[in-house]
């Protein structure tokens, strides 16, 4: 039966802007492949990411409404005035959710690894949406292992965009695998440059181990402040540069508490650093450009915030890194 | 004898201020610094909670709870580089827990409070105080200036940021003791001479009356407007100047609201065009480098977002203790 396409925000399967669900054997090179990975259970203190990769499918019919409702004319960027056209060749798939293990975190890492590395290694450009931002691990770690597979020599760079560090060796309690050590187990990637790591958004205290390490390493740590200060497209300049100084590609990790609470409730985590939706998606307008090869986008918590604002900003905030691939800016 | 020894995860625990050891007033000595919960609400009009404020605020403050690990490594601010060992921020800092306020009896809450400051600060020790609504600030300053007239000070200065002045006189409902009159009450008792007496934030629509009390007392006011205008810092260190001025310590008072309600939206009155949540922990920075002696952070109510879900004001608010209180910590000597 065919669908209706002018009702397709409420009614069917919500997938990611109401992209065809697929199976992995179906991502075909340049695909962009949406996958979820509904984990929550290293997160260490609010529960509730799990629901994330639902509820940013969901945010995002909104806008998959628009994209129906503008099929003919295209959409027009009002900061631009340029037409936004559908890409020729695009092509914008879910893949449903990857294997979790909320009991046991090495199979629930091996799950995801396992489905990223598979996306990866048919030439789509995977976007995993969390789950806690532990789902950064296993996200790259399938990333690198299908890079490796093609180009054994390759050298991975990473964007880290988030209020906290997550450079921990181990968090007490929870050990060595969870949200706070996300970034630390990137770093023993053995393709990942860990001079070429690159944090953007860090506020208050943090570890000081954790940042005499990453300062050891030769990575960079751009703070919130610098945000304010030397403004976002700049900030995303200087890390698109140095992430990718020397390496192949990058990883690009995004942690929605780099926004400030008060605009994007919908996270364990509250940050107070007047950080604005409207910042992240300039920082992912300028990544975009980049050699940014595979991303994660975690920590949605859709019960936190009843007004589900955050995740229909979440869509628009994706599509800061994914519109490029997806559609084409005409004059 | 604990009943589990090793790390708790956050969700664990009985709640103190970010996992501090328990205090009690004579147990404070010289450098410390006691964070005491005032859940006193009366005469908040509108929406009743910020009574559960003290709560909310050590609920939060548990994601520092590694700044208290006598155990642990040592923590740094990402922008500034200060160090914080945690083996002193353990030592120094302490939660004596909330003051047992009575809301049927005002004269009893009034002594209990005013009394509570004069002890805390007369053991050379700097008190936090965590309410309730804005009324409490003014047996806290009584208490202030008590113990610095006792060491044989001059009196104090106020530091108020907050949406409103709190100069109104008599509310048709809760008579002269009411939130709105705070700062009037402070003018009342010769608490605070004007001449020391300093707003940061207020905005929007003022009472004629207080506003024309205002300009008559000469005081000093700064807008949302003059703080984008010329800075935070800017503001933040002629305030502590003019409040400092012929006097032997500063008291500031923070009204949640000051910050604009999209930041947080946890206060009775969301505001329209309050402060930035960073230009206040930036202001914070300057006043705990100060000679301020005693904080309080007021308005919080935790009832307003849905379910409590946001958090947006308790988790900043413990952010401002910690912010206030480690250059008093870290400091050689402080400033009574």
């Amino acid at each position: 039966m065919e669908r209706d396409e002018s009702a397709r925000s409420t009614p069917g399967a919500a997938t990611f802007l109401s992209a065809p669900l697929v199976d992995l054997d179906r991502v075909g090179p340049g695909t962009v492949v949406i996958s979820g990975a509904p984990h929550d259970s290293t997160h260490t203190s609010r529960f509730g990411t799990r629901m994330g990769p639902r509820g940013i499918r969901e945010g995002s019919l909104a806008f998959a409404q628009k994209l129906v409702n503008a099929a003919d004319d295209g959409l027009m960027e009002v900061a631009t005035g340029a037409r936004l056209r559908p890409r020729a060749g695009a092509r914008l798939v879910d893949v449903g959710d990857f294997n979790v293990y909320p009991s046991d975190v090495m199979k629930t890492t091996e799950g995801i690894a396992g489905g990223v590395y598979e996306v990866v290694r048919r030439g789509g450009f995977s976007v995993c949406l969390g789950g806690d931002h532990y789902v950064g691990y296993p996200s790259c770690l399938g990333y690198c292992r299908a890079v490796r597979e093609t180009r054994p020599k390759a050298r991975i760079g990473y964007i880290h965009i988030d209020g906290h560090l997550d450079f921990g060796d181990e968090v007490a309690a929870w050990g060595k695998y969870n949200h706070g050590t996300n970034a630390r187990r990137i770093s023993e990637i053995e393709i990942v440059s860990p001079a070429n790591m690159v944090w953007i958004g860090i506020q208050g205290w943090v570890s000081e181990e954790q940042i005499r390490t990453i300062e050891r390493n030769g990575a960079r740590v751009f703070t919130a402040l610098d945000v304010h200060a030397l403004g976002p497209a700049e900030v995303a300049r200087r890390a698109g540069e140095r992430a990718s100084a020397g390496c192949d590609y990058i990883y690009l990790s995004v942690d929605i508490d780099f926004i400030d609470t008060g605009f994007f409730p919908a996270t364990g985590s509250v940050v107070n650093d007047a950080i604005t939706p409207g910042m992240l998606l300039e920082i992912l307008r300028v990544l975009s450009r980049y050699p940014v090869g595979a991303m994660d986008f975690v920590e949605v918590s859709p019960r936190i915030d009843p007004t589900g604002r955050s995740m229909i900003m979440s869509t628009e905030l994706l599509l800061g890194m994914l519109g490029p691939k997806l559609f084409q800016l005409e004059p | 004898m604990p009943i589990r020894k090793g790390p708790l995860v956050r969700t664990a625990g009985i709640l103190t201020f970010a996992r501090a050891p328990r205090g009690a007033i004579d147990g404070l000595e010289e450098g410390m610094v006691a964070v005491v919960g005032v859940p006193y609400e009366t005469s908040t009009p509108a929406k009743r909670g910020p009574l559960l404020a003290p709560r909310a605020y050590r609920e939060s403050s548990i994601y520092y709870q590694a700044h208290t690990n006598a155990g642990g490594g040592a923590l740094i601010e990402i922008d500034s580089r200060e160090r914080v060992d945690p083996k002193v921020v353990h030592a120094k800092l302490r939660d004596l827990g909330d003051l047992s306020v009575s809301h049927v009896d005002w004269t009893e809450t009034e002594r209990l409070l005013r009394d509570a400051c004069r002890r805390i600060v007369g053991r050379r020790a700097v008190p936090v105080f965590l309410g309730g609504d804005h009324f409490i600030s003014y047996p806290l300053v009584l208490g202030y200036r008590d113990a610095v007239l006792a060491a044989g000070g001059r009196g104090v200065g106020y530091i108020q940021l907050s949406s409103r002045l709190d100069l109104g006189d008599e509310d048709p409902v809760y008579g002269r003791v009411w939130r709105g009159a705070t700062v009037r009450r402070l003018l009342d008792a010769g608490a605070v001479r004007p001449e020391n007496l300093v707003w940061m934030g207020p905005n929007g629509y003022v009472r004629l009356e207080e506003w024309e009390l205002a300009r008559k007392l000469d005081a000093r006011l700064f807008t949302p407007d003059d703080v984008r205008r010329r800075g935070i810092e800017a503001v933040a260190a002629e305030a502590v100047e003019i409040a400092g001025r012929g006097c032997d310590g500063i008291y500031v008072s923070v009204d949640m609201d000051v910050v604009d309600g999209g930041y947080v939206a946890m206060t009775g009155v969301p505001q329209l065009d309050g402060m930035r949540n960073d230009e206040v922990w930036k202001a914070m920075d300057v006043f705990a480098r100060a000679p301020v002696g005693v904080l309080d952070l007021c308005g919080l109510n935790p009832l307003v977002e849905v379910m409590s879900l946001g958090k947006t004001g308790q988790r900043f608010g413990a952010h401002l203790v910690l912010r206030f209180a480690y250059p008093k910590i870290f400091a050689a000597g402080h400033s009574q």
